[in-house]
């Protein structure tokens, strides 16, 4: 399944070494290659993305898996290289310039990398607690992105929010709710082809978002052209949440506390109704008699023809 | 890298965690990976806020990711008491447990080719013996045979 990858990368490589030993116009070959080669860059990512998704995701065995992660890794890198097409081409006069732009491009493709070879893990993954780890190395890469951003407190919260509190909490549900015996119901999903359609649909959506961010490559930032680019900190951020979305630091935190008490409400409804209703019914209708079959608007057991055989 | 191509690498990656995010509620049925997938979801749009946030040079993209955690942690909450609920009448993640909650007009999902358990997936890591092999007991054994 590898064959397709490799082919095109050789090919890819081939051509740039053959432009590249002619050295008295290599700058504008190397520029002619990379337009030639461009618009076949992220057709050919959503095709090698839909196979890799789909091998992925609904491959029922582990080699299946293995491939379906090199395929869908071999479109992520066309993706890149599509997106690099743009940095190549771009005129910059400074040797200083040259190597701050490829540092943050490397900087940039490294989280990148991590963070979605990351997420394809947490969505492959057979067990719920590898899958919340790799989430977690997800989370790192995404509090990288952010720090590249310039966006220090979100990077810091990410990081202490999501994977400090939010996985842990979801590690301890994971071992609260062991179910007993085998799995089954993942590697068969919902049948042969809702996964293909996933895949596809996907596929569509980050080549659609490639599209659309490649025609903004021409739009000058608004503000940019009279005000530097100026790195926001933390002071300027907590300065305009305390002045400008106030109220709205308000309705969060009620929201924080409404989800609190639901929490704690599911919880408690949550308990055994019968030995619920024994315990609250008030005397007259427990002298009544007749506990009800339905108590607290649910069956007490859930209906049996599910379709399992 | 200038701003607009910065941008640009931005909103591709947060649009691969949304796709990645997608793939990944639409197929797996674990209760508790759907939810992960919902919380990648998250962070695909929180990036792509993020990077408008600089692209723009001002702080309402990163005022909205403040409030986009802090709603993510009611989520969080809610969602995993409704799923150890979910746990404790069904006996299993499995989200087409509780398709008896679908429409009329629809027609159940039916498992079909349902696989083996292999035999090697029962392994659990070991350590190398030492000393004398204790009795085993049969309950401890019959106990939460899979993680």
């Amino acid at each position: 399944m590898t064959t397709p990858a490799t082919h095109r990368l050789a090919a890819i490589l081939s051509a740039a070494l053959a432009q590249a030993e002619t050295p008295e116009d290599a700058p504008r070959g190397f520029a002619a290659f990379w337009m030639s080669v461009q618009p076949y860059l992220i057709p050919g990512a959503m095709v090698l993305g839909a196979i890799g998704l789909w091998l992925l995701v609904g491959g029922r065995r582990r080699g299946g898996r293995l491939a379906g992660a090199a395929v869908a890794l071999g479109g992520f890198v066309l993706l890149g290289l599509a997106q690099e097409v743009v940095a190549a081409t771009e005129n910059l006069d400074t040797t200083a310039a040259v190597a701050t732009a490829i540092f943050v491009s490397v900087l940039y493709w490294l989280m990148a990398g991590v963070t979605v070879i990351a997420a394809g893990a947490t969505i492959s993954m057979r067990s719920p607690v590898y899958s919340a780890v790799c989430f977690a190395v997800t989370l790192l890469g995404v509090a990288g992105l952010f720090l590249l951003t310039g966006a220090q407190f979100l990077s810091i919260a990410t990081v202490a929010v999501y994977a400090g509190a939010i996985v842990v909490t979801f590690l301890f549900v994971v071992m609260l709710a062991q179910p007993e015996g085998q799995a089954y119901y993942d590697r068969i999903s919902w049948g042969r082809y809702p996964p293909l359609a996933a895949a596809v649909a996907a596929a569509l959506l980050i080549g659609g978002v490639a599209y659309v961010s490649e025609a903004l490559g021409g739009v000058a930032p608004a503000g940019a052209a009279d005000v530097a680019y100026r790195p926001f900190y933390m002071a300027d951020l907590g300065r305009e949440l305390f002045s400008v979305h106030l109220i709205s630091v308000e309705i969060v935190g009620t929201l924080l506390l409404i989800a609190l008490v639901g929490a704690i409400a599911i919880v408690i409804q949550g308990r055994d109704p019968v030995i619920r209703h024994r315990e609250y019914a008030p005397p007259e209708e427990a002298a009544e008699g007749g506990a009800p079959d339905r108590v607290g608007g649910r069956r007490l057991q859930p209906a049996g023809d599910n379709g399992r055989e | 890298m200038n701003e607009a191509s910065l941008l640009q690498n931005f909103l591709v990656i947060g649009g691969v965690l949304f796709a990645l995010g997608l793939v990944g509620f639409l197929v797996r049925r674990n209760a508790i990976i759907m939810f992960l997938c919902a919380e990648m979801m998250l962070q695909g749009v929180s990036i792509t806020l993020v990077a408008f946030s600089r692209f723009h040079n001002n702080l309402d993209g990163q005022m909205l990711v403040l409030f986009i955690i802090a709603v993510a942690a009611c989520e969080a909450a809610i969602a995993l008491a409704l799923i150890l609920m979910l746990y404790q009448r069904s006996g299993t993640l499995d989200i087409a447990f509780w398709q008896s909650l679908r429409e009329d007009n629809l027609k159940p999902h039916v498992d079909r080719r349902i696989p083996a358990e292999e035999a090697k997936e029962r392994v659990w890591p070991s350590l190398t013996p030492s000393g004398v092999i204790p009795e085993a007991d049969v309950d401890e054994l019959s106990h939460r045979r899979r993680v």
